[in-house]
């Protein structure tokens, strides 16, 4: 078994709706078919009067003293989105549990939904203990004027976006003898626990959460969501066996999407090409609840405006809005695709007006030493390794067809830290990390990094699902974090082994795989500028059929600090690199004028078949460690950043009109 | 109602409602949970298998539909513990990542090694346009597929 996933080709992978136990019961939700309106009567199946006051779900983060308003388990006086819970019902018998979804009549009040951000800014508060729908302001960087000769202004827009992981969400609860246990699909069984046990009001140790195999996330596996309290409720009530399998359909209306942000934005600089600042507005629509990482993602955006250039001056206002949408949760990127998307256009821009090439015009604007920026974001310079990539991508050429091309930076969401554990165990090393992987070749690092330390042949090491009952405390794999901070915890636990061994005399891997030993590690990390990965993407675009642009070759050159597994890292980017080309193309979740989500079907959400697929050229590059002891830098989000503001500026190309929203607008082909 | 079903050549009676869907069938009454539910509208092909040794969406039809067929998922593609010329070449270029998919690959990859002629990327981008990758942007899975493919000549 020396590749991991031979099992999911055995069939014998082991995901969330592979688990049974007798007598199990399925959860069915009964869901508002209204964006915005008084809920006036629920006849049937479980409804919110019949739950403990206070069931709430905090969403991923959860705040003392929050200012914003959380989603309820189950919709009570109004439902503020299509698809929120209203109702809950079960059967033994799948097929019934389904039927029973019908039979519950809700009775509604219409109220005209709020559909946008502009909307949202003139409308009366969608919850009416609030003034108005802003949900948090800020202010980042410091307030300027400038009289630069050059001054030029946009608007941006990013359309929101589904994860659909090709696996949907879903739980198995067990509450048995006193103990709740949890079986769920997730990127952290830690984000899982805290939440249930701070919703539930159990002691943490009378909750264990196993991640059961987890087909994809993309960003929406790490909340708590609604349908995992009631799951967990229903299990602790009846003391049985609850199974919750998201459809695809739910999935659409009720998981959270990502993006959903617009951006006014203006630049100033001189006729030579050298950008002297950067201010304007940015919005994010959070629909109808909020989280921390929901209600400070326009700050997030902000802090990295200025990209990988050395911008003197950014004053940028932020503003969360409550919509009549699916609550905002994070896809791929969170932040970073965003803030990427917005200062590139700004760029390309720029380039156009004063006539200079937009390769050119970056690399003036690039830092000549460490800088930081007004919005405290500290960055190494980059130029060697920018020049580097425009020569190794060869842009000479590139530049005579419809090409587009970007820099950015990747941050590591490294704050927090992460755990690690190893265990001897019956002569193989087993290997649980605080964040849970799904096969993003989590498990190639941690070979490697056994072998390097332990002498420990790669395939004797295996890594575990997450699992509290093994390793007590973890964070999660989000934000490109997991290669830098699981990987330096597991590189000490690795240290920690040795030195155990060392006491005991086992000197050689032989008598190691003989032994029990154990080790566990777990520590915080701050982000750090050598941790920060600057990307450059090209990407190439033609007009298929006769009407259809497409993107047909992208080129990746990026910096993944010292590469842990190329075979990990590629799979990463390339994977990384469709999705961010397909939201240029047409990847979104839109809605009608009544709020409902117009895609129906996962084909009809504009996701990338193997057709729509570029030709990728991917260079992995190695510009300098990370401060971390085996030197690693993030990955996972490159792709998402650097894609869209290459595609889209590949595309303003091809058809010569100006590229400021996506997906692409289809008035542009008109 | 009643219905027998043969799977990976052994058969499976059992009385369901008629309106049990293939893939219900192949993982609740048989128990073979290798086939997943990805999408229940045929646009994802996490639910592939073979009928008949043509390629099908098991989300799409009725259990009943299949009677008489033969049916072959993911875990008839691996005989005797060992997996086929395709999984194998999926499986050592660490083609795929959450494994979600797995079914879908293996079942499409398999009736185009058997059944199509010129077997090159272009080919296989285009056979596997009905199946999903939400990980990966597909290079190293037509890849995979294209390798076996040149294997399988060689022998």
């Amino acid at each position: 078994m020396s590749e991991r996933t031979e099992k999911f080709f055995m069939g014998k992978g082991r995901f969330v709706d592979d688990i049974t136990f007798p007598d199990m019961l399925y959860l069915e939700i009964v869901r508002s078919t209204q964006a915005h309106a008084r809920i006036l009567s629920v006849k049937g199946g479980l409804t919110a009067n019949d739950l403990p006051l206070n069931l709430t779900s905090t969403g991923e983060s959860y705040r003392r003293g929050r200012d914003y308003e959380v989603e309820p388990v189950l919709a009570k006086e109004k439902a503020l989105y299509y698809g929120q819970p209203v109702s809950a019902v079960y059967d033994r018998d799948r097929y019934k549990a389904k039927d029973l979804v019908e039979t519950v009549e809700i009775s509604y009040d219409e109220l005209k939904p709020v559909l946008s951000i502009e909307e949202s800014l003139n409308s009366a508060p969608i919850h009416e203990s609030r003034k108005d729908n802003v949900v948090s302001k800020f202010e980042i960087g410091k307030r300027f004027s400038l009289d630069s000769v050059v001054k030029l202004s946009d608007q941006l827009y990013i359309e929101r976006v589904l994860p659909n992981p090709l696996e949907t969400r879903g739980i198995v609860a067990y509450y048995n003898s006193g103990k709740l246990n949890v079986w769920i699909s997730t990127q952290s069984v830690y984000s899982i626990k805290n939440g249930l046990t701070r919703i539930l009001g159990l002691d943490p140790s009378d909750i264990n959460v196993y991640q059961a195999d987890t087909g994809g996330a993309f960003g929406s596996k790490s909340a708590v969501y609604p349908e995992y309290v009631i799951a967990c409720y229903l299990s602790m009530k009846t003391k049985q066996p609850v199974k919750w399998i998201e459809s695809r359909d739910e999935h659409i209306t009720s998981t959270r999407p990502g993006r959903g942000a617009k951006a006014e934005l203006q630049i100033y600089g001189d006729r030579e090409g050298r950008i002297k600042g950067i201010e304007g507005k940015i919005y994010v629509d959070v629909g109808a609840y909020a989280d921390d990482l929901s209600s400070t993602s326009p700050s997030w955006i902000g802090y990295q405006i200025t990209g990988p250039y050395s911008i003197e001056n950014v004053f940028i206002e932020g503003y969360s809005v409550y919509t009549n949408k699916a609550p905002l949760g994070p896809y791929r990127g969170a932040g970073r695709p965003e803030a990427a998307f917005f200062i590139e256009r700004m760029m390309d821009m720029y380039a156009d007006h004063i006539g200079m090439d937009p390769v050119e015009l970056r690399l003036k604007n690039l830092p000549e030493k460490a800088f930081e920026s007004p919005t405290g974001l500290k960055l190494l310079p980059s130029k060697a390794f920018f020049e580097d990539g425009i020569k190794k991508i060869g842009y000479s050429k590139l530049k005579k067809k419809n090409a587009g091309i970007s820099f950015g930076i990747l941050l590591p969401a490294v704050s927090g830290g992460e755990s690690a554990k190893i265990k001897v165990e019956n002569g193989i090393i087993k290997v649980w990390l605080g964040g849970n992987a799904h096969w993003q070749r989590h498990e190639l690092f941690v070979k490697r990094i056994l072998k390097e330390i332990l002498g420990i042949p790669e395939d004797k090491v295996f890594l575990m699902n997450g699992d509290t009952t093994e390793l007590q405390k973890g964070i999660g794999t989000w934000g490109s974090r997991s290669a830098i901070t699981a990987g330096n915890a597991l590189y000490k636990a690795a240290l920690l082994l040795k030195e155990k061994a060392q006491k005991m005399n086992i000197n050689d891997q032989e008598n190691l795989l003989k032994s029990d030993l154990s080790s566990e590690y777990y520590e915080n990390m701050q982000l750090d500028p050598t941790m920060i990965s600057f990307l450059l993407t090209a990407a190439v675009a033609e007009i298929q059929d006769g009407i259809k642009p497409v993107i047909k070759e992208v080129w990746a050159y990026y910096d993944v600090g010292e590469p842990l597994s190329e075979e990990a890292v590629y799979g990463q980017i390339t994977g990384g690199l469709l999705m961010g080309v397909q939201e240029v193309l047409s990847e979104a979740l839109k809605y009608d004028s009544k709020g409902k989500p117009i895609p129906e079907t996962l084909a009809a959400a504009g996701i990338a078949y193997s057709i729509n697929a570029p030709k990728y050229h991917v260079q992995i590059a190695t510009f300098g460690r990370s401060n971390t002891p085996h030197g690693a830098k993030g990955v996972g989000e490159a792709g998402t950043v650097g894609a869209p503001p290459a595609a889209a500026r590949a595309i303003e190309n091809l058809l010569g009109k100006r590229v400021n929203r996506l997906p692409l607008d289809f008035d542009l082909l008109a | 109602m009643k219905v027998k079903l043969n799977i990976n050549g052994k058969d499976y009676e059992s009385e369901i409602e008629p309106r049990m869907l293939l893939v219900d069938f192949i993982r609740d009454v048989a128990g073979l949970k290798g086939t997943h539910v990805g999408c229940e509208t045929g646009s994802c092909g996490a639910c592939m298998v073979l009928l008949d040794g043509m390629p099908a969406k098991s989300c799409l039809m009725l259990a009943a539909q299949a009677q008489g067929k033969k049916i072959v998922t993911i875990e008839g593609l691996s005989a005797g513990g060992k997996l086929n010329s395709v999984q194998r070449s999926l499986s050592e270029r660490k083609a795929l990542q959450c494994g979600f998919c797995a079914a879908g690959f293996s079942i499409m990859g398999t009736w185009i090694l058997e059944n199509e002629r010129e077997i090159d990327y272009e080919k296989v981008k285009t056979d596997l346009a009905g199946v999903v990758c939400r990980c990966s942007g597909y290079e190293r899975v037509i890849d995979s597929i294209v390798e076996a493919a040149k294997n399988e000549r060689k022998n």
